[in-house]
């Protein structure tokens, strides 16, 4: 986990090279990365590995990158990351720069738990008071979760909001056997 | 034991009414580092210095180190439980300890925690571990005396409430006996006592509340544990946990005594977790923070004026040095926040002096204000005397012939010395002090061989208990007048009587 603190200054730096007006294609470029990064984990494996040559490594992050728009910053990117052993640290690095592109753009990214499908216009309302709680725009991705029975709960990296029915049940419960009755 | 469930079903629907329903936003950090009772949190960026955190499995923690891109904490609990990645919460709270009247007579660790077996301590209040120390304005002179029992301090180094006197010795002098002895005198006199005992080993602090209880002294006292199986944080908080628990007697316009034993183990327990967050190391590795880790604990005992009620704390400091040596860091630091020390010399103690103060480097630089005025009527030159006693019996070794004024001299130090002497817990009255010191300054028991003295002295004490309760009781509530002094004498060649 000492390797955010890393992954943070190495993300920052990206982020110094790519310009305002490129920052959206670049974040999609930057999931689309991740995406088949999780998606092959055994290329991933061999991007990581400390026995395949920063040639072969080279070769197989070209191939994903090939049809890219800043193709050339990624190539860039990562011979400096390869020869300094920080393969590992790719994935983490990959989540800073996509955090750090929100928050240049004043948002954060929310993963929203909700206990059961909603429409767009809920959402868009629990969106808002979030931001509003926040005072951050915010890019969610809706997940579903029965357990936590009604309400919702957003959670970034750096905060939780806490709305649902199960964690209001909880602290009923926590009251109830720490007051005097 | 009947049970209602009626009741406990309306207990419930009420409970059920009352609870609002509330939206919960916590700041998040994720622990990147954990290990030897420390935390290392990304991200956390609002979080204040000393603000409490909560990490999993409802383990709290103090931030300390704000830094750019992480912060360091103290954990409170097992590290075990926590692991890297695990989220942090923060709580928006310094840390408090619960203060009040039920935390009399129990035991508790550094935050307020129960460890005595004996329930749940059931009070509503609480207070910041990490209070401001009071300013000029509220406070007022040391002028009241708090006797410690023990006949050297009283007569040569006493103490004052709101006063902060440092005990200091090698181990294995009496330091902590002198402590206990001073809180079983305070017995029947409404001063409440806290013991912070810091790094000392469970079955030390055992037998100290044992025999706290057997002389009913547990009653009016607060024993805050941090033991040497604890963490370092816990050993950090302590004294200040402590020092809040006193505070909330004194606020109420009541007098407090509080015993940090030791605060050598509280800076060494601060130095370990100040290397571990890697502040940088000072003299003898401690961090440069260290003079005030103590200044700003020992300020917060005080007498407050009579607006705010009069109350003091006392703090009676425990610093126990190495091989004598009272010039080393810590030692110099507290001694300079202290009003004064009282010195316990491992060469007395061995030498059969007990308790081993030694009145040459023992000094109280407020208490003298504090003295009763009974005390200070026969204490006249019992300090001077005794140093004068220890230069000529140096001297002496070196020549055999002694002019009489010499030896007199001699004797009446031997004598001095001998009256001095106390059994382990065995506080005395300040008026047997009185009388006892009044009986060797007048040279009553010159003429006795020295194992007669503490028959003498006995004998003096039953005599005073039996027959002279009133007179006593009276002299020292006022100055020792000429007719007072005939009555001593009265009394003091009463009880030489029976002796020749």
């Amino acid at each position: 986990m000492k390797d955010i603190i890393v992954a943070k200054r190495y993300a920052l730096s990206v982020l110094y090279n790519i310009g305002e007006d490129n920052l959206a294609a670049f974040i999609d470029e930057v999931k689309y990365i991740k995406a088949v990064l999780d998606q092959n984990t055994e290329l991933y494996n061999l991007l990581k590995s400390k026995i395949v040559s920063i040639h072969d490594k080279l070769e197989f992050f070209e191939t994903i990158v090939n049809d890219l728009e800043h193709k050339e910053i990624w190539l860039s990117f990562f011979l400096v990351l390869m020869p300094k052993q920080r393969g590992d640290i790719l994935q983490q690095i990959l989540d800073e720069i996509i955090k750090n592109a929100y928050l240049s753009k004043n948002a954060k990214a929310v993963k929203l738990t909700l206990a059961y499908d909603h429409d767009e216009d809920t959402i868009l309302k629990i969106a808002k008071s979030i931001e509003k709680q926040i005072g951050y725009k915010i890019i969610y991705q809706v997940s579903i979760d029965k357990s936590i029975i009604g309400g919702f709960i957003a959670k970034s990296e750096d905060f939780c909001i806490d709305a649902s029915v199960l964690g209001n049940l909880n602290k009923f419960v926590n009251q109830s056997i720490t007051d005097k009755v | 034991m009947n049970i209602h469930p009626e009741e406990i079903s309306s207990i419930i629907r009420n409970k059920i009414d009352n609870f609002k329903f509330d939206i919960d936003v916590n700041e998040t950090g994720k622990i990147v580092q954990v290990g030897d009772g420390i935390a290392r949190v990304y991200g956390l960026e609002h979080v204040m210095a000393g603000e409490m955190v909560l990490f999993p499995n409802d383990i709290y923690g103090m931030a300390l180190n704000l830094e750019q891109e992480n912060i360091g904490c103290i954990v409170f609990g097992d590290c075990k439980y926590i692991k890297e990645g695990d989220i942090v919460k923060r709580t928006g709270r310094i840390l408090e300890v619960p203060v009040g009247e039920a935390m009399l007579g129990r035991v508790v660790d550094p935050l307020g925690q129960p460890i005595d077996g004996k329930g749940d301590i059931k009070t509503d209040k609480y207070l910041p571990i990490e209070r401001k120390a009071l300013g000029v304005i509220d406070r007022q002179p040391v002028k009241e005396p708090l006797q410690t029992g023990i006949k050297p301090i009283d007569s040569m180094i006493p103490i004052g409430r709101g006063q902060r006197e440092l005990i200091i010795g090698d181990r294995q002098t009496g330091k902590t006996a002198i402590a206990i002895d001073t809180i079983i005198n305070q017995k029947g006199k409404d001063v409440v006592c806290v013991y912070v005992a810091i790094g000392q080993k469970r079955s030390t602090i055992a037998k100290l509340v044992d025999t706290l209880d057997k002389n009913g002294a547990l009653a009016y006292t607060i024993v805050v544990c941090a033991s040497a199986s604890d963490t370092p944080s816990m050993l950090y908080v302590a004294p200040y946990a402590g020092c809040s628990m006193g505070e909330y007697f004194r606020d109420k316009g009541q007098h407090a005594l509080i015993i940090y034993d030791d605060l050598s183990k509280h800076a060494a327990a601060y130095r370990e977790i100040s290397l571990l967050l890697r502040r940088p190391p000072g003299r003898e590795a401690y961090p440069g923070d260290v003079f005030y880790l103590h200044s700003r604990l020992l300020e917060r005992a005080s007498k407050l004026t009579d607006k705010l009620g009069g109350g003091s704390l006392t703090a009676l400091p425990i610093i126990e040095t190495k091989a004598e040596d009272i010039s080393a860091y810590i030692p110099t630091n507290v001694i300079s926040i202290t009003d004064g020390q009282i010195y316990l010399s491992s060469r007395l103690f061995y030498s059969g002096i007990r308790p081993a103060i030694n009145p040459g480097l023992s000094v109280s630089r407020v208490g003298g204000n504090a003295q009763i005025k009974a005390m200070k009527g026969v204490v006249g030159q019992l300090r001077l005397d005794l140093a004068q006693y220890n230069e000529l019996e140096a001297f002496s070794k070196f020549g055999s012939d002694l002019d009489k004024t010499t030896r007199s001299q001699l004797r009446r130090g031997e004598r001095l010395i001998e009256i001095l002497k106390q059994d382990i817990y065995n506080p005395l009255p300040v008026e047997k002090q009185i009388f006892i010191i009044f009986m060797a300054n007048e040279g009553y028991l010159d003429e006795f061989e020295l194992n007669k003295v503490a028959l003498i002295e006995e004998d003096l004490f039953t005599l005073l208990d039996s027959k002279y309760s009133e007179f006593t009781a009276e002299m020292i509530k006022y100055k020792i007048t000429d007719q007072t002094k005939e009555k001593m004498h009265e009394i003091c060649k009463e009880v030489i009587a029976h002796f020749n």
